[in-house]
């Protein structure tokens, strides 16, 4: 498959903020790619850049073979752009929002691919209140409409789950899974690591303005760990004395108040069976313990562990 | 450019929709100087000494100058939210000329604003207005008012742009409204103290008023009032223009 976005040595400040210090990817063309990233990592603000809405500070970035600084109305002419905060126009209705992008984007009958995009998208029935008066579910279907609006090569989804709930999240993914069969590349951010793994082919982890992991699926799963285990202890001591047992781990929590201990495991039955064993032989004496899943912020730590140790 | 007039008339179009959708707006911009018209004819129409005139022939045009500030607000307020949420990213990743949003807008409030007047000398005649201008008169009278619509709705659409929120443009322009109270608009300035009479005769809005006020009576206007009205007004309508398109695309590029 091609390269479709080429983005290489990126850098963007505001003031003394940096934040993005010196970025590189590529995106395929026809998948599904995901920016994850925590808050104020600086996704939206590589969404922008990409989108022709920023300017950079240094790198380069091209679209379609497009540069993304001089040729800026080509690219423009290849994407969309839903952003995280809706990219609707509330006070009108949403056969008024999709009429009025066909409008602008002069195609041949807009008032046609609104109720088009409206049965498709599920809004027949809301399609003329105000998109003000619409679920945060309804609001974010909506903006993907207008997105899909002029035959797109790119379409860019900012955070397109963040607020919803479970119901409406999954639906988002078969809907994100069906444009991208469509053959339209799909950018897409979020915060969640399990979105990621349902949705992405393609995945890059920003970190501190620096892409810090870049893979399909698989390739990062091996790096990530697969299990977290919390141990409560029943006084300082034996917490203490854990603790040193346990400096071979990534730890990615403690509290001393609490006498409880979070590592990273490879969630193998093996392993932690022997860390419990090691607690026993040395007199360790346990109040309780559970195994959690590892969040997004246990993932950054290790790969970021992963890389100070040069790749262990 | 052919696509640009396109996307104007696209722009015009959601913000007419928008403005049909809100009458609130037009409503309350109109509602405020109703009242003050109906407040002065009753209360102080009898008893002040105006020289002469017909009392609502006298107070129109201060009454005019206050409800178009006012219903330049929601122009100013709607570029600003604009602005600042939502629609205008999807805007800008799109291949729209920059020209169109803005032009939309002025578009619209420059129709807004000239409909209100026509609303609100239609209800003046019910209480008593007796314009006695001739033709060439009035449409001296209308092109005055349209200069003066189109320098305020520029400087509306210029708060919009540059200021933080919508509650600071609304803020702005109604404290921009009370003005009218320290010019000829509202009462002889001659009873005023002596600092205060110096602004209310020399701002901008006074040779304005004092301009529609000799034509609405069927005299011929002063000539260094109608040059004055022209300068400032005309010269507020370039100088909100420039302003606001160099804001516009400082805005834009971040
Ligand atoms: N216009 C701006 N001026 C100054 N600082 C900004 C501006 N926009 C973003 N920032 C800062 O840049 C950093 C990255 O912001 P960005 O919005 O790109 O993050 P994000 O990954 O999209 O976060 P979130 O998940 O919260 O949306 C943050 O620290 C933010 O405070
Ligand atoms: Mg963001």
């Amino acid at each position: 498959m091609s390269t479709i976005i080429s983005v290489s040595n990126l850098k963007k400040s505001y003031k003394d903020n940096e934040v993005l210090k010196g970025i590189s990817f590529d995106v395929k063309q026809g998948g599904i790619f995901a920016l994850l990233g925590s808050n104020g990592a600086g996704k939206t603000t590589t969404i922008n850049i990409l989108a022709t809405l920023q300017k950079a500070d240094g790198g380069e970035a091209s679209i379609c073979g497009y540069d993304c600084f001089s040729q800026q109305r080509d690219v423009k002419k290849s994407i969309s752009l839903t952003g995280q905060y809706a990219t609707v126009d509330g006070s009108l209705t949403g056969r008024e929002n999709l009429k009025l992008i066909g409008r602008l984007k002069h195609i041949k009958n807009p008032q046609e691919k609104a109720r088009e995009l409206l049965e498709k998208f599920n809004l027949t029935d809301a399609a003329d209140k105000p998109a003000s008066t619409y679920s945060g579910g309804m609001r974010r279907r909506l903006d993907i409409a207008m997105s899909l609006i002029g035959d797109p090569k790119i379409i860019f989804l900012d955070e397109p789950t963040t607020g919803l709930d479970p119901q409406s999240r999954i639906a988002m993914w078969e809907l994100v899974k069906e444009m991208s069969s469509q053959g339209i590349t799909i950018f897409l951010t979020t915060q969640y690591l399990e979105e990621v793994e349902h949705l992405a082919d393609d995945i890059a982890i920003l970190h501190e303005g620096k892409i810090v992991a870049h893979g399909t699926s698989d390739e990062l799963k091996e790096m990530l760990p697969q299990g977290m285990l919390k141990i409560t202890f029943p006084c300082l001591d034996s917490f203490l004395k854990a603790k040193s047992q346990l400096d071979r781990y990534s730890i990615a929590n403690e509290d001393e108040k609490e006498y409880s201990i979070s590592i990273l495991t490879s969630g193998k039955v093996d392993e932690i069976t022997n860390i419990l064993l090691g607690f026993k032989s040395n007199n360790i004496e346990l109040k309780n313990f559970e195994q959690l899943k590892p969040t997004l912020e246990d993932v950054f730590l290790t790969i970021i562990g992963y890389e100070k140790d040069g790749g262990k | 450019m052919q696509n640009t007039i396109k996307d104007i008339k696209t722009m015009s179009w959601r913000c007419m929709l928008n403005a049909i959708k809100t009458p609130d707006s037009l409503i309350m911009s109109l509602v405020v100087p109703v009242i003050l018209l109906l407040v002065f004819v009753n209360v102080f129409g009898g008893s002040m000494d105006i020289g002469g005139y017909n009392f609502v022939n006298f107070i129109i045009p201060g009454i005019m100058v206050n409800c178009l500030i006012q219903s330049s607000s929601s122009t100013g307020i709607g570029v600003n939210k604009d602005m600042t949420t939502g629609i205008v990213t999807r805007f800008r990743s799109m291949d729209i000329s920059n020209v169109a949003f803005l032009a939309g807008h002025v578009l619209v409030a420059f129709i807004k604003g000239m409909a209100t007047v026509a609303i609100l000398i239609g209800v003046s005649f019910l209480v008593g207005f007796r314009p006695l201008a001739d033709l060439p008169q009035w449409l001296f009278i209308i092109g005055l008012i349209m200069l003066f619509v189109m320098a305020n709705t520029w400087l509306a659409v210029m708060l919009g742009v540059m200021m933080k929120s919508a509650e600071s443009v609304g803020g702005f322009i109604a404290f921009y409204a009370v003005l009218v109270f320290l010019s000829p608009g509202m009462a002889p300035t001659e009873n005023m103290p002596r600092a205060l009479q110096i602004f209310a005769e020399n701002q901008p809005m006074a040779p304005f008023i004092t301009s529609i006020r000799s034509l609405v009576n069927g005299h011929a206007p002063q000539g260094d009032q109608v040059l004055a009205t022209l300068l400032w007004w005309g010269g507020i309508l370039i100088l909100t223009f420039i302003a606001t398109v160099y804001a516009y695309k400082k805005k834009l590029t971040v």
